[in-house]
């Protein structure tokens, strides 16, 4: 490499940089170790790229400028598929959707069939009378005292039956009285009253059911719902109606 | 560019660069200001087809030149000069570096560079690029890149100095 070679590529490096690491730079400069000329010519190099450098970054860019980007940016009208108030709105009605669509499909907890499901199935897994007692008159005080429902209205059939006793249930954060009567051969009966606001879609007129191993007939009458359950079939329970 | 863009971010960090870029080439205050105002634009536009978010600058600084050299081939109505001919008038040879250097003339020298040198070396004293990241900005190879940098400062500083502006240095 000669002196002109040299700064031919010396000319295009600027100190401080990467510029000088690549091998023919590093020729360069070796040539320029052993040409004083050549040597001062770098030195003089380096002065110019430096200030030529520092000459450029006295551009001062208007502080203006900056707020007509950003005042441009806020007119953009972007295409109605990269607006973000459409995804958001997209968003929440796909939400909606979902939530409505889950509402419906899943059974409601404050539904009539869930809470005569339960109560039923309460009775068949295991069940406590907290009175024992053939006395309606207790029954209802007892009921009446924990916050059950006490003024229920018993079908003629069923208020000749015997009483063995009552229970006080929750449901959804509402008392539900359950009083057992002595059907006689059919075994106990069960009658479940609850406020028929308590529950959602009860059937005023009587619907007959099985719940399990147990035939169900309920009705509503007034502020209470009622759900009687026994061991015999629809027309045992036609019987109490 | 997938995700949200922060805009105001970006205008924040490069707008400055860009400016000095814009007036580099251009020469004139205004058309600088035009051309960063509409790369901007094209970036809240177009700016989601970018995925990779750390080459926004090196995007922007493409953009800009792009709108540059677009609009001046609408605005120059006669052929341009074959890129190898115009290589060919440049100094082979280096001169002395002039010992003197200020921005009002060095602008005047370069609005009379052909463009094609100007982009480069805005680039190469702007913004510290490396020879690389240049090639890739203004998508030419990089051996042209090295190329037109280096015969670029030779025609600049002849220029500067036949202006006056540096002191020729004495050997």
């Amino acid at each position: 490499m000669n002196s002109a070679n040299a700064k031919e590529i010396l000319i295009s490096c600027r100190p401080g940089t990467e510029d000088l690491a690549a091998p023919e730079a590093a020729a360069a400069l070796e040539q320029a170790r052993r040409d004083p000329d050549l040597q001062r010519w770098w030195e003089r190099q380096q002065a110019f790229h430096e200030r030529t450098r520092e000459s450029f970054r006295t551009i001062h860019a208007p502080r203006s400028l900056h707020d007509q980007i950003l005042a441009h940016a806020k007119t953009i009208t972007l295409p109605w598929w990269r607006r973000s108030v459409v995804w958001k709105a997209a968003a929440a009605i796909a939400l909606l959707c979902v939530v409505v669509a889950v509402w419906q499909k899943a059974p409601s907890e404050n539904s009539f069939q869930t809470f005569r499901s339960r109560v039923v199935r309460n009775v068949l897994r295991q069940y406590t009378m907290d009175i024992e007692t053939n006395d309606m008159t207790h029954i209802r005080q007892f009921l009446a005292t924990n916050n059950a429902p006490a003024d229920y209205v018993l079908p003629q059939p069923l208020s000749s039956l015997p009483a063995l006793g009552a229970g006080v249930l929750s449901w959804q954060n509402r008392s539900v009285s359950m009083i057992c009567l002595d059907s006689g051969d059919q075994g106990t009966l069960f009658l479940f009253v609850v406020d028929r606001a308590a529950v959602r879609n009860a059937p005023a007129q009587p619907e007959y059911a099985a719940v399990s191993e147990l035939m169900t007939v309920s009705w509503s009458e007034g502020s209470k719902t009622y759900v009687l359950a026994g061991h015999g079939g629809k027309e045992s329970l036609q019987r109490f109606r | 560019m997938r995700g949200d863009l922060d805009l105001e971010r970006l205008v924040d960090q490069h707008y400055a660069a860009l400016y000095r870029f814009a007036l580099s080439l251009s020469g004139h205050e205004s058309d600088a200001c035009d051309l960063v105002q509409e790369t901007f634009f094209l970036l809240a536009t177009k700016g989601h087809q970018l995925t990779d978010h750390s080459k926004v600058k090196g995007w922007l600084f493409t953009t800009l030149y792009r709108l540059f050299t677009g609009g001046r081939r609408r605005l120059i109505r006669f052929p341009q000069q074959p890129l190898a001919d115009v290589e060919e008038e440049l100094p082979a040879a280096p001169p002395e570096p002039p010992s003197h250097v200020d921005w009002d003339v060095l602008s005047k020298c370069l609005a009379r560079l052909d463009e094609t040198f100007r982009a480069p070396i805005a680039l190469f004293y702007l913004e510290d690029y490396s020879y690389n990241d240049i090639a890739e900005i203004l998508h030419v190879p990089l051996g042209t890149v090295k190329s037109r940098i280096a015969r670029g400062i030779a025609a600049l500083q002849t220029m500067m100095i036949e202006r006056g502006s540096g002191t020729r240095s004495l050997a």
